[in-house]
């Protein structure tokens, strides 16, 4: 099968590249003041309307078209517009960095997204956030966090207060795939949720596919989220830090040799524990909580056709109470990176990715210890190309090999505990896939971007496999040698998006997508927790599928000032995954027979309307869905609302810069409440009195809303000086930059329900429901600085 | 796992955090048969109890207990017993000479006002509790430093020929403990476990008389579901119905090989 893909693949490519009597302008853009990559950057030609190019995640562009002089114009939102006339008669490279525009005037909002790509991209389904934008709107604790603010936008609905984690159109939150520079983050929260492991001053883009995912990606049923860390200023030494409430961070950027590499390191920690030591009270000076962040990248341009790249991250949460109890969990990741352009239109990348994500209970002190740890482990061997065939055509084709290791419990005890326990057996896996695609533009009005993606998953050797009946008991074991296959699964994931320019303020589009999901997060609570593990799909856990299709209308309106969009999706997945009543997750060699399988269905539609330029921006993004599970042994075989099933969801967001030093901004989020199960009556049961549960998620949590206020203040970016030869005052740029950041968290203090639980009131006997709300009015305050 | 979690919300957000009653208007279903059937490998001991479901807004006290059902067990030899009322307790029914036998098949039939429910249950070998001693500690979570409480520290030798599930059930001077302590055998087929009762701590001269219950998954299933649903917090699993053997009713019936032991804490 993969060797038939890549035949086609050669052929394909040979078909395009014959017989064309045409010539290439190709290079790289960068931004003049940083030399970071612009990633979405246009060059189009004067003469031929409709024809150019757009950089990729590297910055490289490359735009066939046959020989002649033209008027090329590259543009990139927030940067000055280059127009050039050039004599192309022959196949030539060109590198442009470009300025920041308007900077003497002040504010400007630095994105790589061209003004109307909405409308010309065939891209849906997809959900960008402005890096700038997550400086200024409030969060909790004052603590930036691009997964928080993602949270905002239609389509992704937060997984409770305060928390990191998200649902993607009706999916659950391990149905995300969350790639740092390619590597898979899996588990992409702090403390409990509350924090994002992203330490945003070292991200560069994000970009969250909710559907219609490129071919490229694959591997999660509901969304990829694409970030990218900065490549490091390769032009001077720049300093950035930022001072908060309950963190801090630095980021040190510099070239490694000027204008041919770099590097970047950015770390963040928390001392909430600091102040636990101020405590009065004996329990918390003895605790022990913080986490930490650490992100690192270089890169280095060997010659004009290659580039290298490592990036890196290390994050860990540390919990622990004296020296007797302690736990700790985090991710690593590791990338390394080499971009090559076999001539000027076959750009390649080759990547060699590592991610760990592992947590360690220990109790106990010295000889007298007893330690739980689990871990998940990838190695990935990934090779992706960009083919400008011609300026109609853009092909991009590749495949990767990932070698999982999942040790879901080693124990280990110290010398005196006196009893031993059993590790619970390594499982290994091969997953690897192979993709083609090709964006086409068809005429003037169509664009069309179909792609095929193949995939496989094999469990293999070493290890006991074992099967179970239909009660969940084992019934057999088989032994597996090293590398041995042990079950095998291919899944054929078809991508098509079309876009059909109405005229130039708007756009239909549509999108079918299937996805194959082969590992699955095994957690049976309502929060996320680091002891959340991940198993492979196997002998008896067949992988989840998905089936999205979605319609969208897009429309531009002011010279692209206000941008609308509405789209409705439906997905239908198959073989969705659950546990059985009163399944026992965690260090449970036999969790296999925990699971029960059944389908799921999600559909909605997502309206955004968004205001991008002036002294007032920001967006109103509403939600109206459905998200439904159905499961043999749950509701008597009947659809129940999914636990992220949420019918309303709106977000209001607005920023007003009052200067160019003084922004404003303000938040409101209302969204339906979760569906949960609740008592429908009580009994006497073992001496004690117990709730009496029926129906699974047939009620609903209260309504949730919240209002955040932020206020951002810069300093002075400009001082004045006399110019020494004419005495007269000028105004000269500030190294140094620095602000101060405001904000308030639940400004109206709605006590929103964390959870509810039911007691018996001491006096009557009956039931009562107990809320707890987790926050009412938090203030915070966040210095950061610059130079 | 569940009180790391409460304590790193509360130390987190201690200082905001509200807890308060709210309405919400919960559904009633129909009342139904709640069978608690004991089966014990101690001659006398076993029971079932029989009450009714009532609503959520009804008080504990005008919980239904079920007179005058016609209760019977028997085993899978034909050798059947049938239970009577016992004169002191409202709705529990007794029998003086029944105990469950190592690995036999029972069967329960409880008839009430012309409802027939049933259940099967099937017997394990007899657990082994080697020891109990007492761990004096200082301080710790949710401790003040200088606090000392005594933990009990359990030893059991885990049957090697079997996959084992088991249930502690402790009374403490004479008062049933409403914690649930469940354990399985699968992290050391055949090993000796040691594990202290966790969440409870004791005084000394306390008399601690302890059973442990050696039974099936199906009755483990249903015991770790209620632990799980008794303990409710916003990390651990939803709630849910509980996995009932009781066919006709809920509640669950059991057949337990019983080992017992007692301490005085010093």
């Amino acid at each position: 099968m993969q060797k038939l893909l890549w035949s086609a693949i050669f052929i394909f490519t040979a078909f395009f590249s014959f017989g064309q009597d045409k010539v290439t302008l190709s290079g790289n853009l960068s931004d003049a003041d940083s030399g970071e990559d612009l990633i979405g950057a246009r060059v189009v030609v004067t003469e031929l309307p409709g024809v150019g190019a757009l950089t990729n995640d590297y910055g490289f562009y490359s735009l066939t078209i046959a020989p002649g002089t033209y008027t090329f114009v590259i543009k990139s939102l927030g940067f000055e517009t280059v127009t050039m006339e050039m004599d192309l008669t022959a196949n030539k490279t060109f590198d442009l960095e470009m300025k920041v525009e308007g900077k003497v005037f002040g504010t400007v909002t630095v994105t790589g997204e061209k003004l109307d790509e909405n409308i010309t991209s065939a891209e849906m389904g997809v959900d960008k956030i402005n890096m700038k934008d997550i400086e200024n709107i409030p969060v909790l604790f004052g603590e930036k966090d691009i997964l928080k603010t993602l949270q905002l936008l239609p389509g992704v609905k937060s997984a409770g207060e305060g928390s990191a984690g998200f649902y993607v159109r009706g999916g659950s939150a391990d149905q995300n795939l969350i790639l740092l520079d390619g590597a898979p983050v899996y588990n992409a929260s702090h403390l409990l949720g509350f924090f994002s492991v992203f330490n945003s001053d070292a991200l560069k883009d994000v970009k969250l596919y909710k559907g219609g995912a490129p071919a490229e990606f694959g591997g999660r049923l509901s969304s990829v989220m694409d970030i990218k860390m900065k490549e490091g200023n390769s032009k001077r030494l720049s300093v950035s830090g930022g001072i908060g409430l309950i963190s801090s961070k630095l980021t040190i950027e510099a070239p490694i040799v000027k204008d041919k590499g770099s590097f970047i390191v950015s770390a963040r920690r928390t001392y909430a524990d600091i102040f636990l030591r101020l405590s009065k009270d004996e329990r918390a000076q003895n605790s022990i909580l913080y986490f930490y962040d650490l992100n690192a990248k270089a890169n280095y341009r060997v010659g004009k056709k290659d580039r290298i790249f490592l990036s890196g991250y290390f994050g860990r949460d540390n919990f622990g109470f004296a020296d007797q109890f302690g736990f700790d969990w985090g991710n690593a990741t590791g990338t390394f990176r080499w971009n090559h352009l076999y001539g000027d239109r076959l750009f390649g990348n080759t990547s060699i990715v590592f991610s760990n994500y592992n947590y360690k209970i220990k109790f106990g002190g010295g000889d007298e210890t007893f330690q739980i740890g689990s871990e998940i482990q990838d190695i990935n061997i990934k090779e992706d190309f960009d083919f400008y065939i011609n300026s109609n055509n853009t092909m991009s084709f590749g495949g990767n090999i990932i070698h999982h290791t999942f040790r879901p419990g080693e124990i280990e005890t110290g010398s005196d505990i006196g009893f031993v326990l059993n590790d619970i057996e390594n499982r290994y896996s091969l997953e690897s896939a192979a993709y083609i695609s090709n964006e086409q533009k068809i005429k003037k009005r169509w664009k069309v971007v179909y792609g095929l993606r193949y995939s496989n998953f094999t469990q293999i050797g070493p290890g006991n496999i074992f099967s179970y009946d239909v009660d969940g008991n084992v019934n057999d074991t088989t032994i597996f040698g090293d590398w041995e296959p042990v079950s095998s699964y291919n899944g054929l994931s078809p991508r098509l998006s079309v876009n059909f320019s109405v005229d130039e303020k708007s756009s239909v589009k549509a999108s079918y997508a299937r996805t194959y999901q082969y590992i699955h997060l095994v957690s049976n609570s309502t929060s996320s927790s680091p002891t959340d593990i991940w198993v492979p799909s196997s002998n008896n856990i067949e992988p989840q599928v998905a089936d999205q299709v979605s319609v969208g209308y897009f429309r531009n309106f002011f010279d692209n000032m206000l941008e609308f969009s509405g789209e409705v999706y439906y997905k239908d997945m198959r073989r969705v995954i659950d546990y059985r009543d009163g399944a026992e997750v965690t260090l449970n060699p036999t969790v296999e027979g925990e699971l029960l399988y059944g389908i799921g269905r999600a559909y909605g539609i997502e309206l955004l309307l968004k205001k991008r330029r002036g002294k007032f921006t920001g967006w109103v993004s509403y939600t109206l869905s459905r998200s439904e599970r159905k499961f043999d042994g749950i509701n008597e075989g009947a659809w129940y609302a999914a636990r992220q099933d949420r019918t309303h969801d709106i977000s209001l967001v607005g920023m007003y810069n009052f200067t160019d030093r003084l922004t404003a901004s303000a938040t409101w989020v209302y969204y339906t409440g979760n569906a949960v199960t609740f008592p429908s009556g009580k009994y006497e049961l073992d001496g004690q009195i117990v709730n009496l549960y029926s129906e699974r998620n047939g009620y609903r949590m209260p309504e949730y809303h919240r209002l955040d206020l932020g206020v951002t203040l810069e300093s002075k970016k400009f001082k004045t000086v006399l110019d020494p030869v004419s005495g007269e005052e000028q105004q000269i740029e500030k190294r140094f930059e620095s602000s101060w950041n405001f904000s308030v968290y639940n400004a109206y203090g709605r006590e929103n329900a964390y959870s509810i639980d039911f007691q018996e009131n001491a006096e009557t006997g009956q039931t009562e429901a107990v809320q707890l709300a987790l926050f009412k009015i938090i203030p915070s305050i966040t210095y950061n600085f610059k130079f | 796992m569940k009180s790391f979690h409460v304590v790193v919300l509360v130390v987190l957000f201690g200082l905001s955090s509200c807890e308060k009653v709210v309405q919400i208007p919960l559904n009633d279903t129909e009342p139904q048969i709640v069978v608690e059937a004991v089966g014990k490998s101690l001659v006398g001991q076993s029971y079932v109890l029989l009450s009714k479901t009532i609503s959520s807004s009804g008080t504990p006290s005008g919980i239904e207990r079920l007179l005058g059902a016609v209760v019977s067990v028997s085993d899978n030899e034909g050798e059947s017993f049938v239970f009577e009322e016992d004169p002191t307790v409202d709705g529990r029914y007794i029998h003086p000479t029944f105990s469950v036998l190592p690995n036999t098949s029972y069967s329960l039939s409880v008839t009430y006002e012309g409802e027939l429910l049933s259940a099967e249950s099937r017997s394990l070998t007899k657990p082994q509790i080697d020891s109990f001693f007492v761990f004096r500690s200082v301080g710790g979570p949710g401790q003040e430093v200088g606090d000392t409480s005594n933990v009990l520290i359990y030893t059991v030798s885990d049957n090697p020929d079997e996959k084992n599930f088991y249930r502690f059930v402790l009374w403490v001077n004479g008062v049933k403990e409403n914690i649930i302590f469940i354990e399985t055998d699968d992290l050391g087929n055949g090993e000796v476990y040691t594990s202290p009762f966790f969440g409870i701590s004791f005084d000394s001269e306390d008399l601690v008389y302890a059973e442990l219950w050696s039974m099936n998954k199906q009755n483990y299933d249903y015991f770790s579901a209620l632990n799980s649903n008794l303990n409710q917090s916003p990390f651990s699993a939803a709630p849910s119905g509980l996995p009932s053997n009781i066919e006709n009713g809920i509640g669950y019936f059991g057949a337990f090989m019983m080992d017992t032991m007692s301490i005085i804490i010093p």
